[in-house]
């Protein structure tokens, strides 16, 4: 309808023109002159042709507008479910912030300079997502991406079955492009980037909690929105050590050990008699967690009766008179307090 | 009616105004005949797309068994897109992912499909997961390159239509010209 009135405001305006200069005219009865009909001509195709530009143009618009909002949804949801899935099979979810360092965008590296970080198993390549600025990604990248910021992911392909490709080299893939940049750099932990780790337990600066979800938060810069979501380990949450006795499938000098349905994570319950105990049929491959009844602040942690510090290769665990000494250790489960364990760098 | 002019348009200026109305007729048809054939284009990339998104679809519902996953091709040759006869593939399974012809879909006079890496046809393999099989990108040490398709008229010399197959995503997007390096895509 607006379109129509235009229209036909154009071609009146061609004809009140016309008439005007014609009333005007002493030769005014006798009809149009050719070059009048020409000039009113001209007149209404170049108003038409600027309303059609107009409005094509317009329809130009609009639909790019709508093929980039889907775009920008399908890349969300597809990254999302990603990260939904690969944080589920692992063990391990780390955060760059507060417990790993972020400074540098270095591209190909998954130990420091990365806000999230997911660990299958102890021997396989993990898989960590960042924000980096287009002109960090590698220059035959870089002109297929806008940017500012692009969500990336560091971590072993696929292959065709769906199965990741433990065995074969990790690799960059830009997953989202169009992150906002809100800080001065884009892998800035309160950047377009955001996550926060969910904690089982207190935190405190002496020790690394085990954290099994993270809240994920990631910015678009156009539109400026939010989108939110939450991921979360399948291992399951650490059980009550009292309750471990009845999951248990070994069940010997040692104490207690049970899989999970995954075999990622095995749990252990030591004894904690008089005697030291030592537990040392335990596997790499896994996810080993050991269960103490009593709070943190009751154990003295070691590397070996009473020197060292407690790490991944060894930790050594006693209090009053009983102790346990363990290899592989990724986690120490107390009454109030779980740990993770690392070996020292 | 004294005085109203009894004069006819003369044969000149008739010829004069008949020529005019071609001229500016010949530069209307031309342009809608080129925004046609863009709109064809872009139908014929819209639906590959949308082919691609179904294959995906049936991949992470159907595909939950290990070893199976939803394997398409892309036929330039033939303009085709379709389910692969291999043995593990999903959208192969009864009820098949019929094969889409994508010049009769687009209703485009000629199409013209390349890759930016590969061979006719394309592979294009969705796992359970719904993303896109490493192989079926292109790989240069550690990076994985997406791989597009360029969708042009034939002979390709206007503006060409850009499918990008990533590793969880897929786009749309243009180029001017064939000679031109890169595609844009719509910018978020």
């Amino acid at each position: 309808m607006h379109i129509d009135a235009c229209r036909n405001r154009g071609v009146i305006k061609a004809f009140t023109a016309t008439l005007r200069s014609a009333a005007t005219n002493s030769a005014a009865q006798h009809g149009f002159t050719l070059v009048e009909l020409l000039v009113g001509v001209a007149l209404g195709s170049i108003v038409m042709s600027g309303l059609g530009a107009l409005m094509m143009l317009s329809e130009v618009r609009v639909s790019a507008n709508i093929q980039r909002n889907l775009d920008v949804k399908d890349s969300i949801n597809r990254a999302t479910d990603l990260m939904r899935r690969e944080a589920t099979f692992s063990s391990i979810i780390e955060a760059g912030s507060p417990f790993l360092p972020i400074g540098a965008t270095t591209l190909d590296d998954c130990e420091g300079a990365t806000p999230i970080r997911f660990t299958q198993r102890r021997n396989v390549n993990p898989i960590c997502y960042k924000a980096v600025a287009v002109t960090d990604l590698p220059a035959v990248y870089q002109p297929i991406y806008k940017g500012p910021c692009v969500l990336v992911r560091l971590g072993p392909p696929y292959n065709p079955n769906g199965d990741l490709d433990s065995s074969a080299a990790s690799n960059v893939q830009v997953l989202i492009d169009g992150l906002a940049k809100p800080r001065a750099s884009c892998g800035s932990p309160s950047g377009a980037f955001r996550v926060s780790l969910g904690s089982l337990s207190l935190v405190t600066s002496a020790t690394t909690p085990i954290n099994r979800n993270a809240d994920i938060t990631i910015t678009m810069a156009s539109p400026p929105v939010s989108y939110g979501f939450s991921v979360r380990s399948a291992s399951n949450p650490a059980y009550d050590g009292n309750a471990l006795y009845d999951k248990c499938t070994t069940l010997s000098e040692f104490g207690c050990a049970a899989p999970e349905k995954n075999f990622v994570t095995y749990h252990y319950k030591p004894f904690m008699n008089s005697t030291t105990e030592e537990i040392s049929n335990t596997t790499s491959s896994k996810e080993n967690l050991f269960y103490f009844k009593h709070p943190y602040s009751e154990y003295t942690l070691s590397a070996d009766s009473g020197t060292g510090a407690c790490t991944y290769s060894q930790c050594y665990v006693s209090r009053d008179g009983a102790a346990v000494k363990m290899i592989n250790v990724d986690g120490l489960i107390f009454a109030d307090k779980e740990i993770r364990v690392f070996d020292a760098p | 009616m004294r005085g109203i002019s009894r004069q006819a348009f003369t044969l000149l200026e008739l010829m004069v105004t008949v020529a005019v109305i071609m001229i500016v007729s010949s530069l209307v048809i031309r342009g809608t005949y080129t925004y046609l054939q863009e709109q064809h284009l872009r139908q014929a990339a819209n639906e590959l797309v949308s082919y691609l998104l179904t294959a995906r679809g049936r991949a992470m519902r159907d595909a939950n068994v290990s070893g199976k996953a939803c394997e398409v091709q892309l036929d330039a040759a033939t303009s085709t897109v379709g389910a692969t006869a291999a043995a593990a593939n999903i959208c192969n399974d009864p009820p098949a992912l019929p094969a889409l012809n994508l010049l009769a879909a687009s209703g485009a006079a000629a199409l013209t499909i390349t890759a930016s890496s590969g061979n006719s046809p394309y592979l294009i393999t969705f796992t359970r997961s719904g993303t896109v099989a490493a192989s079926n990108l292109s790989s240069s040490a550690a990076i994985t390159l997406p791989r597009i398709f360029y969708l042009s008229n034939s002979p390709a010399t206007q503006m060409q239509r850009c499918v990008m197959v990533d590793l969880s995503s897929l786009r749309i997007g243009w180029r001017n010209s064939p000679s031109t390096p890169l595609c844009t895509y719509n910018a978020y």
